[in-house]
């Protein structure tokens, strides 16, 4: 039996990022989904943080592609499952049958057209659950209000079966009566990606969401900024439809809360309160806006920019946790219960209070696990696995996303490709059959066009709206056409077959489908040209359906002859498929370059490991041990072990790359090795050249040798050096500030690190005084359990800003450091045995900005590697065939750099998988005569596609890395930048059909 | 930068002619390129080799014929194999700017010589006016001590001259400072650290003089005049352009000759796309044009090329103005274009010819910026 | 029809739309879908891009019979070739500077940000730009054949 299949259980970002993975990898994915329609809660997301737009395109692992929605539903690997839930799991890695029970939606999705005429006469009006109850929906309604699939579906809780909507839809599409099912699912690995449910506002009776109408949760205030909202995205309150004067977020609701069973921080929700308040502050700027939290953990990369963008923005920040909210009956006002950090109670009044509702585990989840075998909790998934990241207990399930822990989508999404490059070695080789059957194309450049149209009445409905013969008639009429047939379903099998065989017969070189829009039929019949040996860009569409919609024949024949006169004069681009290296380059030989070395050759692809030192292992070989209790050097000798035993991997140690050229598929680059010089063809490059611990220059480093880092301590515990005695640790050293010669980033990891060193300390001396000085302490997801427990063990935690440092005399036998404790806001004196030191990360920045100049890919001035978006492609660069992962690209913990690692290379291995490149259709190309060498097209590209030939003084464009946007060509003032499918005249021509 | 005062004897031209020659001789250039006096009459841009040839040179010669960034992009726009000294005017050195910028020029062999500029005369004007070009250029150069030169009655600066406000050599290997200085006396040499010890090392000048104490003020007061002047060419501009009508009427003699491409310095390509086959259109095409719209414009699509022409260059319109020069119908092409450029360019915060370092503002974009202009505003 | 006999009364805006293809492209088509209404003014090119976007294609269309153009791209962040939309707005912006400098009206020519899940929005700005193109009248270039 051929193994090729994977469930996919969970369709959120990570959900949707394994499978795209898995599909790209030709294998087969079933992704299962207890709601009607995949995304998770990413739908309710109009724009993200720090990014402020959406992004979520450039989740594929090639680009450009529809959104994943549409792409998951687009590609012909992916199977959806909707409306389900396991019932049932059996067999063992390699063999599960998975049982589902399927939950009727009563809609045929295979007829419904989604014209909406059900929901228009729906009698039944419910909360919409998506958005928290902003807004009402019908018992039949979309699930998303954006989705843009077929999305209708029937609530049979609601529904009082009353048959309107079935006596409305045309297509007969609805089956009130329609029963429960199961199903059965055989696949050879699993992957769990359930996520994670926004906490219940209302669970906190004290803040009164749900009983006052001016208190909302996150959920449904980010509903409410959605452009497509009831409000249109304006900050009203739900009480009066008046433009709040004053918002208030109150944060950690539901978060950081053991009493309320709810101990792990969600990670997220600073970073969505920051967003909202910015968005509400850019759309009302009169508007105050205050944000009560107890640490702003904006811990993740670039974020430490945007607080500071927010702080500038004039958003409101006080450290105090609201203990009540009350109702102002006169004003509909919120009355809030504040308690300052100087202990004074206050009580504040806001028009408007969004509680931030963090992210909850629920029993659907609990289930989902105990079929599995697992266990989880409100921070998510038990037993996780801190250096085998995304394995669970159970061979052949893994876990990605939310459900492991609250993350941020970016990790999400690493998460879903690791998951999937794991799952993967359990499959067969994933199968490519229909490219290596197609024949080389018949491009037809060397005859004249034989223009014919097909248009397709799309079953009745283009015809109800213009008088089809006479648009016939027409469109006879337009000069270069040969012939009109006419068709009723062109996307549908038979239409598909109907016009092959038109094709067939009368044997047209310019083929003008005049049917629905471009996403529907494009790749279908691009697809279907493909297989037959006819080059793709024989097909051009012209959207009928969308001109029918006026009624006018005459809009409709204008955009068939638009089409026509563009595909007459189309000129076609020799077919440019070439076979590509499978290899990969991976320069960096620590825990994020290894395992990403590992995860690709386990797939199969040959890996050539560059470390610059003499030995692999990076920062694992001088870390002693993690917060989660794992030794970072043995993971190092494990790593090192499996990558030499590996016959797919070469390392050249004590070496580096001095040169680079080439591009996806065939790049050269060479390696100074100490005794030779190698030049090594590959596919694609990965930056894994990581960072480390910076050296202080502040509070007595380097004067007193009780002054030491984190990692020293760390060294001096593990190795049971340590002499004993009291410590004060100051956290953000140097880091999170703009002064000279300061990291202006937060480095995620340090108020971790000092968690870690604290417990250790205890463990070792439960009477060890240890006082940590910090600004915000950023123990994020279910690093707050810990951070709880030394708090409860007695280690002071006291804030300090950055007008009010702590100040250290290091030259008595002591060290005094003097800093103000908040609790009683008096400055105070400790004299302790040790002052250490959270410095953070730093990366090798002449070096990182030597390699960006080789591989032609950006860095930041801190030196970190640019990706290509930080939410949704944090393993990418924007030039194809290259890959960033570990602390190369931000600062992290050793499991997440793992993480990226692996993921990396799982989108690494989807791009090479199935060993060619190809040029798009319609590459771009040069006019050599009347090209003046400018470079304006070379800025242009986003990709690096082109370059200056000085010698020959003309733009170069290599095809294989051009995706084809046309940015060249409009740059162009003369057009000697080109594409194929689209020269001016062409277009001067079509564009003329349309006046 | 040093500075060197060169003795003039009465002929600033005279005397810059030999420092030029000089540079060949004592081998710190192979060539000179600069506008100089032809045998036959008139004046044009010449490559200079031989050192006899060279009292031709007139640095300061009060007609332009041809833009010297053009020029120079042929000369340069690969390696000419040979160091050779330009001499350009501020106008022409700021499209010098743009085009190396657009890689139409490179500068690796080219040592740039700018002069502060008396402005030009129309071609045309000057040689029916029978004035002799050195003795002519000498006094209006001499006149720079003070503030701007004025051209011989009745024949006058061009208009774009007459409103340039960048007028003084801002950029360049060596510049020759006349403003605030007594041209027929002296003229100063302000050359780059290391140009300077070679052209003293060679014994040319001596780098021994302060920078001219009174040119500021000079160049101020001149910017200070031709400012009023341009705003009022401005603001005439705009006052035709308040409707489309307007505009048109001013332009209306416009017979789509394409001489304002040829001649400006900015339309660098190779071919422009309104003289390529994309409008070449099939007959059909104006006759349905024609059918379309009641009627059709022959030849068509005047307005388009104009507009067309602006987007393109209109971020790096430096304003030399010949653009009018060129224009048959005598069209204020350069005023209506430079005012248009201007506005284009303050939208951008960008200043065609200022600076290397400033990108072409078509090769680059801010992420936060130009909502309310383009009238996409991101809600 | 001859340019004289457009009067305000039976004047009927003429637009091009030129879309993006995986945003504005994608919500035009779910306006479609989703039965928003809008007038039936709007003729769409289809792009792949909005960076591919060029001036003469926009001036050609105002020129020969179009009254207004809108360009409709991804929200900035979002465009699927990283930057497209960027320089997209750039050009337009010097479009319709220089258009205002030659005494036709810069909302001749619209650019939206407008993503694949805002139908609604891609209805409402064909209604309200054929709103404004009405009240605006023919295009400047309509009024005399010497263009």
């Amino acid at each position: 039996m051929m193994k090729n299949t994977v469930l996919v259980v969970g369709g959120g970002p990570a959900g949707m990022q394994a499978s795209l993975v898995m599909a790209a990898r030709g294998h087969k994915v079933v992704l299962a989904d207890k709601a009607p329609a995949a995304g998770g809660l990413f739908p309710l997301l109009d724009n993200q943080f720090p990014t402020q737009s959406c992004g979520v395109c450039f989740m594929a692992c090639d680009t450009p592609t529809y959104c994943p929605f549409v792409q998951c539903d687009l590609h012909e690997n992916v199977t959806l499952l909707p409306s389900s839930t396991v019932s049932n799991v059996s067999g063992e890695a390699g063999d599960f049958t998975i049982d589902f029970d399927l939950k009727a939606t009563c809609v045929d999705p295979d007829k419904c057209t989604d014209c909406g005429a059900c929901e228009a006469v729906c009698p039944v009006e419910v909360q919409r659950e998506f958005g928290d109850g902003l807004e009402t929906r019908k018992a039949i309604y979309r699930y998303y209000p954006k989705s843009v699939g077929k999305g209708y579906v029937v609530d049979r809780e609601n529904c009082t079966n009353c048959g309107e909507c079935v006596k409305v839809c045309d297509p007969d599409a609805i089956d009130l009566d329609a029963r429960d099912s199961t199903t059965k699912i055989d696949a050879a690995a699993v992957i769990l990606s359930p996520g994670a449910k926004l906490y219940k506002a209302g669970a906190k009776g004290e803040f009164g969401f749900g009983r006052y109408d001016n208190v909302l949760s996150s959920a449904k205030f980010e509903r409410m900024l959605a452009a497509g909202s009831p409000t249109g995205g304006r900050v009203v309150r739900p009480s009066d439809s008046e433009e709040a004067k004053s918002l208030a977020f109150i944060q950690c609701v539901g978060s950081r809360d053991p009493a309320n069973g709810r101990p792990h921080c969600s990670s997220v929700c600073c970073m969505f309160a920051l967003k909202q308040a910015l968005f509400t502050k850019k759309r009302h700027p009169e508007m105050a806006v205050t944000i009560y939290y107890m640490d702003l953990r904006a811990f993740g990369k670039d974020y430490e920019n945007y607080l500071r963008e927010a702080e500038k923005a004039g958003i409101e920040f006080v450290r105090a946790m609201p203990s009540v909210a009350r109702l102002n009956p006169a004003t509909s006002d919120m009355l809030l219960a504040v308690t300052g950090e100087d202990g004074k109670l206050t009580e504040q009044t806001h028009s408007m209070v969004v509680l931030a509702s963090g992210f909850d585990q629920d029993e659907d989840t609990a289930s989902l696990c105990a079929a599995f075998g697992l266990g989880c909790d409100s921070g998510g998934l038990l037993d996780d696995m801190e250096f085998d990241p995304c394995a669970t207990a159970v061979p052949g399930v893994f876990a990605a996303g939310a459900f492991r822990g609250p993350k941020d989508i970016p990790d999400s999404v690493q998460e879903g490709a690791t998951a999937a490059a794991m799952a993967a070695k359990l499959l067969d080789a994933g199968e490519f059959a229909e490219l290596a059957a197609c024949p080389t194309p018949v491009d037809f450049r060397e005859e004249a066009p034989r223009t014919g149209v097909v248009l397709c009445d799309c079953e009745g409905y283009n015809s109800a709206l213009v008088d089809f013969d006479a648009l016939s008639a027409e469109v006879a009429n337009i000069a270069d056409v040969d012939f009109v047939e006419r068709c009723s379903h062109a996307c549908s099998k038979v239409g598909m077959d109907e016009v092959r065989s038109i094709f067939a017969t009368r044997e047209p070189n310019r083929l003008v489908l005049a049917t629905c829009s471009h996403h529907i039929v494009e790749d279908l019949y691009k697809h279907m040209f493909k297989q037959m040996g006819v080059h793709s860009a024989v097909v051009d569409i012209a959207d009928l359906r969308f001109a029918c919609r006026s009624g006018e024949v005459d809009s409709a024949k204008a955009t068939v002859a638009n089409a026509v006169t563009s595909a007459h004069a189309n000129v076609f681009s020799p077919v440019n498929r070439q076979s590509a290296q499978r290899s990969a380059v991976v320069i960096g030989g620590g825990a994020a370059g290894m395992s990403s070395a590992l995860a690709l050759a386990e797939l199969g692809h040959p890996v050539h490991l560059i470390e610059k030192s003499d030995k692999l292992g990076g920062n694992l070989n001088t870390a002693a041990y993690t917060i989660k209790g794992n030794d970072p050097r043995a993971l190092a000798a494990e790593l090192v072990e499996k990558v030499e035993a590996h016959p797919e991997i070469t390392v050249y140690t004590s070496s580096r790359v001095s040169k680079a050229a080439g591009r996806i598929g065939a790049y050269r680059t060479t390696v100074e090795a100490p005794d030779s010089v190698v030049e090594v063809l590959h596919g694609a490059t990965l930056l894994a050249t990581g960072a480390s611990e910076a050296e202080p220059k502040s509070f007595g480093y380097g004067e007193s040798p009780r002054v030491i880092t984190q990692k020293q301590l760390e060294g001096k515990l593990a190795s049971g050096q340590f002499e004993g005695g009291n410590v004060v640790m100051i956290q953000c050293v140097e880091s999170r500030r703009t002064d000279e010669g300061c990291r202006e980033y937060c480095s995620r990891v340090c108020c971790t690190h000092a968690v870690k060193n604290a417990e250790k300390l205890l463990e070792l001396s439960p009477d060890t005084e240890i006082t940590v000085l910090y600004r915000d302490l950023r123990t994020y997801s279910n690093f707050e359990r810990n951070y709880q427990s030394v708090r409860e063990k007695g280690v002071l935690f006291t804030s300090y800003t950055l007008d009010d440092e702590p100040q250290v005399d290091v030259g008595g036998e002591k060290i005094k450091v003097v800093y103000t404790e908040n609790s009683i806001n008096e400055k105070v004196t400790a004299e302790v045995d040790w002052l250490v030191l959270s410095v953070g990360m730093e990366p090798d920045v002449a070096d990182v900005a030597r390699l960006a100049g080789l591989f032609g890919v950006e860095s930041d001035k801190a030196g970190f590697f640019i990706e290509k978006n930080p939410k949704a492609a944090t393993t990418d660069f924007a030039k194809p065939g290259m890959y960033v992962a570990g602390l190369a690209h931000a600062p992290k913990h050793i499991e997440e750099s793992i993480v990226q690692a692996r993921a990396a290379g799982a989108r690494l291995a989807a791009v090479l998988a199935t060993g060619e490149v190809q040029a798009p259709v319609n590459p771009s190309f040069v006019v050599d005569k009347i090209c003046s060498r400018c470079g304006l097209c070379v800025d242009a590209c986003p990709y690096g596609a082109r370059e200056l030939d000085m010698e020959a003084n003309v733009a170069v464009v290599d095809e294989i890395v051009c995706r084809a946007c046309g940015a060249c060509v409009t740059a162009c003032p003369n057009k000697a930048a080109r594409q194929y499918g689209s020269s001016p005249g062409q277009i001067m021509a079509a564009l003329d059909e349309l006046l | 930068m040093k500075t060197a005062l060169l003795q003039t004897n009465g002929d600033p031209n005279g005397a810059l002619s030999a420092f030029l020659a000089g540079m060949i001789e004592k081998g710190i250039v192979d060539e000179v390129m600069a506008p100089a006096a032809q045998p036959g009459g008139s004046a044009s841009m010449a490559v200079f080799a031989d050192v006899t040839e060279m009292d031709a040179i007139i640095p300061w010669a009060p007609v332009m014929p041809v833009q010297g960034a053009r020029l120079l992009s042929r000369l340069s726009f690969d390696d000419p194999g040979m160091k050779v000294a330009v001499v350009l005017r501020p106008c022409e050195a700021r499209a010098a700017i743009e085009l190396i910028k657009l890689k139409q020029i490179l500068p690796d062999n080219i040592t740039f010589v700018t002069i502060d500029c008396p402005g030009t005369c129309e071609l045309k004007g000057f040689e029916e006016s029978g004035l002799e070009m050195k003795t002519e250029s000498n006094r209006m150069v001499d006149q720079m001590e003070a503030g701007a030169a004025t051209a011989a009655d009745g024949v006058g600066l061009r208009t774009a001259c007459t409103i340039c406000v960048n007028s003084s050599a801002h950029w360049g290997d060596v510049q020759l400072h006349v403003y605030g200085t007594k041209g027929s006396q002296s003229v100063a040499i302000a050359a780059s650290d290391e140009l300077a010890d070679a052209l003293a090392g060679a014994a040319l000048v001596t780098f021994d003089a302060e920078p001219l104490s009174g040119r500021d003020a000079v160049v101020e007061g001149v910017n200070k005049g031709r400012e009023a002047a341009r705003e009022k060419v401005f603001a005439e501009m705009t006052e035709d352009a308040q409707s489309l009508e307007g505009l048109k009427k001013r332009f209306s003699t416009c017979i789509r000759c394409l001489n304002c491409m040829e001649n400006c310095p900015i339309c660098y390509c190779k071919q422009c796309i309104f003289k390529s086959t994309t409008f070449d259109h099939p007959g059909s095409s104006y006759a349905k044009w024609a059918m379309r719209k009641g009627v059709q414009k022959m030849p068509s699509e005047t307005m388009l090329f104009h507009l067309t022409r602006l987007n393109h260059m209109a971020t790096s319109c430096i304003g030399c103005g010949l653009c009018d020069t060129a224009c048959p119908m005598g069209l204020p092409v350069a005023s209506l274009f430079s005012k248009v450029a201007n506005g284009v360019q303050g939208m951008l915060d960008y200043k065609a010819g200022a600076s290397l370092e400033d990108p072409i503002p078509l090769s680059v974009f801010r992420e936060d910026e130009l909502q309310e202009e383009s009238g996409a505003e991101d809600f | 029809m001859a340019q004289q006999a457009v009067t305000q009364q039976d004047f009927e805006p003429r637009i091009v739309a030129f879309l993006c293809h995986w945003c504005t492209y994608t919500g035009a088509d779910l306006a479609g879908t989703t039965r928003q209404q809008y007038p039936p003014n709007i003729r769409v090119v289809h792009l792949m891009c909005s960076g591919a976007i060029d001036v003469v294609y926009v001036l050609k269309a105002l020129m020969d019979g179009a009254d207004a153009v809108l360009i409709g791209g991804c929200h900035p962040g979002d465009c699927h070739y990283q930057s497209g939309n960027y320089k997209a707005r750039r050009r337009v912006a010097i479009l319709r500077n220089i258009l205002t400098q030659f005494g036709v009206s810069q909302d001749r020519v619209w650019l939206k940000w407008i993503s694949a899940s805002e139908g609604r929005l891609f209805a409402e700005t064909i209604n309200e730009m054929t709103d404004a193109v009405r009240e605006m009248g023919p295009v400047e270039f309509k009024l005399g054949w010497d263009v």
